[in-house]
Parts: structure tokens; sequence; C-alpha cells
């Protein structure tokens, strides 16, 4: 039967097994396996980097390195310290039921990031929205994932609450569509304002030739004739072809001379 | 043997028969220009060309060779490289009057399209401007917005006859030979030529052209396209100008994907 040391037993067995030299070979021992931790997690890594996604990537080398550094910990252990494998273990095993009661917020957080790298909601690199924050996502890690807004602050979100939380991948797509809702006075010329808006989507090189444009009807609305341009760019360069695209419009309309009662993007 | 075989051994036979086909391909009574080659630059010195309505400048420095889009810094040679190009992606464009594939009656057709032009320094080799010819637009060609390609579109000229089609020296010609195969009449409203994986062949008259390309229906939504090798068999004249940018497996000659749609696809 495995007796559990009390930390006071503990304490006395290192004051008495412990040497100079033994010391100074644990150290060695310890920074030769944080070395070999480290480089054969970055080897293993960026051979694997082709073949699997940068998150799950990532989440190999966090485990060959910690796998490689227990390992060289328990040799230490075993080797120039000495120390009875029972009492390791079952040091061990105390010490993970105590990390665990203190730390009883990460385990969640930590079977979430499990659960995202099987789902695979995202990737890194990708564009998302979740909560409030619409940033690109910088690195899924085991216990959070962590966003670049697009006014470069980072947002560090737990993997429970990405889990947990309704998201939107803006990127998960090769290319997306721009709705834009106008409103046109009554008295305006619709065919000749469809025209416009097509004019200028036509002549827009971002602006995909297919899926067609098209310039729905949605109805009458309080400030006039609700129309909404529905069309095609990738998805990379959405932003920037937002932008230049209300533009062109804009400068179309008036140089015809058509009034817009109001002009609203949906929120993306 | 059944005429879909038939046709399949008529296919591989090395001369295809002009009556099944097509008479041989319209040869113009002037040649075209060759604006392609290699140009010779002084230090120094502009140069500019114009190949449809694009236009691409290059000025020669001792160390530096500078385009409107770059600034190569290199020890520069004499020498410049201009070539007919056929861009990075495939080219699918929307036939403003579909085509109607006749059901076990193949069909041949030329299509007309604009090709890209590349200028690259000598020695060694490398990019300094490239433009397509004529405009063209980004667009996506796939089943769905969730799965297929980004290509490009543009202006597309086809026809039955060579005759009837207008060449400029900045377009190519690729030949394709349509055949349905299937019990339903098919509806070529969008077309796709995988140009990426297409040589670029000159003929006698200067006029540029691309492997023949068979498009055959077998009762499915798509079309397989294949890619005979070597340059169009009843073109006389006719040598390699370049070869195709994309690598191409053996395997993959045979290009399976979906490539062409049918009406009922939409």
């Amino acid at each position: 039967m495995i007796s559990f040391p009390s930390p006071g037993d503990l304490i006395k067995s290192f004051e008495l097994g412990i040497s100079l030299k033994v010391l100074v070979q644990s150290v060695l021992l310890g920074g030769l396996g944080y070395l070999t931790a480290r480089i054969t997690s970055t080897l293993v890594s960026k051979a694997l980097a082709k073949h699997i996604t940068a998150h799950h990537c990532m989440v190999f080398r966090y485990i060959i390195f910690w796998i490689i550094l227990i390992g060289f910990g328990f040799g230490i252990m075993m080797g120039p310290l000495q120390l009875d494998i029972n009492r390791v273990g079952a040091s061990f095993l105390v010490l993970l039921v105590g990390i665990g009661i203190s730390a009883q917020s990460l385990v969640p957080n930590f079977i979430s990031g499990i659960a995202l790298m099987i789902e695979k909601p995202f990737a890194i690199g990708d564009n998302i929205v979740i909560n409030e924050w619409l940033g690109e996502v910088l690195s899924i890690d085991l216990l959070s994932t962590k966003i670049r807004t697009r006014d470069n602050t980072l947002v560090r979100v737990p993997n429970e609450a990405v889990l947990k939380t309704e998201l939107r991948n803006l990127s998960h797509f090769p290319i997306r569509r721009l709705d834009i809702s106008m409103h046109f006075n009554f008295k305006e010329d619709l065919d000749h304002v469809k025209t416009i808006l097509f004019d200028v989507a036509q002549h827009n090189p971002q602006c995909l030739d297919f899926p067609i444009p098209e310039a729905i009807f949605l109805g009458f609305g309080e400030y006039g004739a609700h129309i909404q341009l529905s069309i095609w760019c990738k998805q990379n360069i959405f932003f920037d072809f937002k932008d230049e695209f209300q533009f062109a419009l804009h400068k179309a309309l008036n140089a015809n001379g058509i009034k817009i009662a109001t002009l609203y993007l949906p929120n993306i | 043997m059944s005429f879909s075989t038939l046709f399949k051994s008529i296919l591989h036979q090395p001369h295809i028969s002009s009556k099944l086909l097509n008479a041989l391909p319209f040869i113009p009574e002037e040649p075209c220009e060759a604006w392609w080659g290699k140009f010779d630059l002084a230090e120094g010195e502009t140069r500019s060309w114009t190949v449809g309505t694009s236009h691409l400048t290059v000025q020669r420095f001792q160390y530096e060779w500078r385009s409107p889009s770059q600034r190569i810094l290199m020890t520069t040679q004499a020498q410049v490289l201009l070539t007919p190009h056929l861009g990075t992606s495939p080219l699918a464009v929307r036939l403003i009057k579909p085509l109607h594939i006749p059901v076990d009656q193949p069909l041949f057709v030329y299509v007309i399209a604009p090709i890209w032009i590349s200028l690259y320094t000598t020695n060694p080799t490398l990019l300094i401007d490239e433009k397509p010819s004529l405009p063209l637009k980004e667009t996506w060609f796939g089943d769905n917005t969730r799965e297929g390609e980004l290509c490009y579109s543009g202006p597309l000229e086809y026809g039955s006859q060579l005759s009837e089609l207008i060449y400029q020296n900045y377009q190519i010609i690729i030949p394709i030979l349509l055949n349905n195969g299937s019990r339903e009449e098919g509806i070529l409203k969008r077309l796709y030529l995988p140009f990426p994986s297409l040589s670029i062949f000159v003929d006698g008259h200067n006029r540029l052209w691309t492997e023949q390309l068979n498009m055959e229906w077998q009762g499915h939504h798509y079309p397989e396209i294949h890619i005979n090798p070597g340059p169009p068999r009843s073109v006389p004249d006719i040598q390699k100008l370049r070869p195709a940018s994309a690598n191409i497996h053996p395997k993959d000659t045979w290009l399976t994907a979906c490539k062409t749609l049918l009406r009922k696809a939409f």
C-alpha cells in the first residue's frame, strides 16, 4: 500500500539526501532536459507545419515539450536524487490534486481548448467576431484564444467563453457578400438607379463577376424606395473593398444627380 | 462498338477526321505582328510596349530595372524578354448566348480569349511586370459559394468557324471539341478554360494557340475537360512558344474536376 508522505517528511528527505555533487548533476540534467524539450518540440512542430494546422502544431509543440520535460524531471528524481518511486508518484499525485483544486477555473478552459482543437471553428489568421470583438485570431492556446482587433489591441478570450458564445468566422469561405441598403426618393427613376449601381459594380475589378451582382427592391420604406445592392468579393479584401466600393458608389450617384435618402451598411 | 467508344478511339488517332470535326483552321492572308521576343536596352534607356489596352514600360540603369509597379536592384543585362502568358488563374466566362450541345454530336468550337503579357529580365530571369492585354475581372466558379475556385473573367469570342472570328495579336485561340454523351441536351452557360495548365503555341502566321481541349459530358452535372497534349493537330507550321505554367502530373492531364456548368447545375 502506498503511504502518502507528509510535507515535513519530504523536506527532511531532501535535506538529508542532497549533496553538492548531486545538486549540480540535477541542475545540469534539468538544463539538458529543458534544451532537449525545446529543440525537439520546435523541430517536430516545424516538420509537421506543412501537414497540420497552425493551431494543432502549437498544441503538439506544447505537449511534446512538457512530456520531455516531465520525463527528465522523473529521471532526475529517480537518478541523482534516488528518491523512492512510490513516494515520488504519490507526491506527484498530491501535487496534481493541489493544482486541480487551486485552479478549478483552468480545467473547463483546458477542456474547451481541446474541444476547439477537435471542432476547428476557426484557424489562426482568420477574422472572427466574438462578443463585441472583431479581429484576427493570433493564437489558440490551451486556456485562451487571443485576438488582434482592427485597432491593434489584444483581446484574450477564455476558451470556455469561446466555446459557449456564438461566434462568427468571417474568413471561413473564400468569398463574401457585401449588402448595401439604400433608400431613394420615390421620384427617382429606379431603372436608371439600377443601371448606375450595376455600372459601378461592373467597373470595379475587385467586384466578382459571378455570383452576379443583384439589386433587390426590398419595399416602400419611410424615406423612399428601399433597395439593396448585393455584390461579392474575395473575403480577404472585404474591408478594403467595402470602403472603396462605397466611395465609388457615392461618387457615381452624385455625378448622376441621384440623392440617397439614407445609406447604411449592416453590421459586419 | 458504342458511338462514345468509337469517338474516343477516333480522338486517339494521329489524324482526326476533318469531316467529323471541322475543316482546317482559317489561314489569314497577312500574318499578325509578333510583339514578343528579346529586346535590347542601353543603360538609361526607357522602352514601352502596348499590347491590347495594356502598356508595359521599363527603364534600365546600371544596377536597377525600374517599372511603374516595382524596382529591381541587380546588375542589369542588355536584354529583356517580352512574352505572352496565360495568367495564374483559370478563365471562367459567362456566355451571353448559351451554347446548346446536342446529344452524341461532337462539335468543334474555336474560342478567342485575351492573353497576358509578361516582361522579364534575362540572366537571371526575374519578372519585371505582368498584365492582361485587356482588363479582366475576377469571378467565382463553383457549384456554390462554399466550394469553387477564383478565376478571371473577360471578353471572349467563340464560333464554329475560325474565319468568322476577328483575331487580334493580343488574343489566343483555344480549340475545343465538345461532346455530349448523355441523354439530354446540354446547355453551356459558362465556359471554364484551365489557362495555367495550357501551353502557348505559335503558328506560321504568328497566331497564338493552346492545346486542344476535349469537353465531354456523360450524364453528370459537369463535363470532364481533357487536354490533348501537344499542338493542335490540324494547324500547320506550329511550334511551342511557352510551356504551361502549372506543373501537370500525367494523371492530372485528365482534369476530371468540374469545369463547365450546364444549365441544370444552376
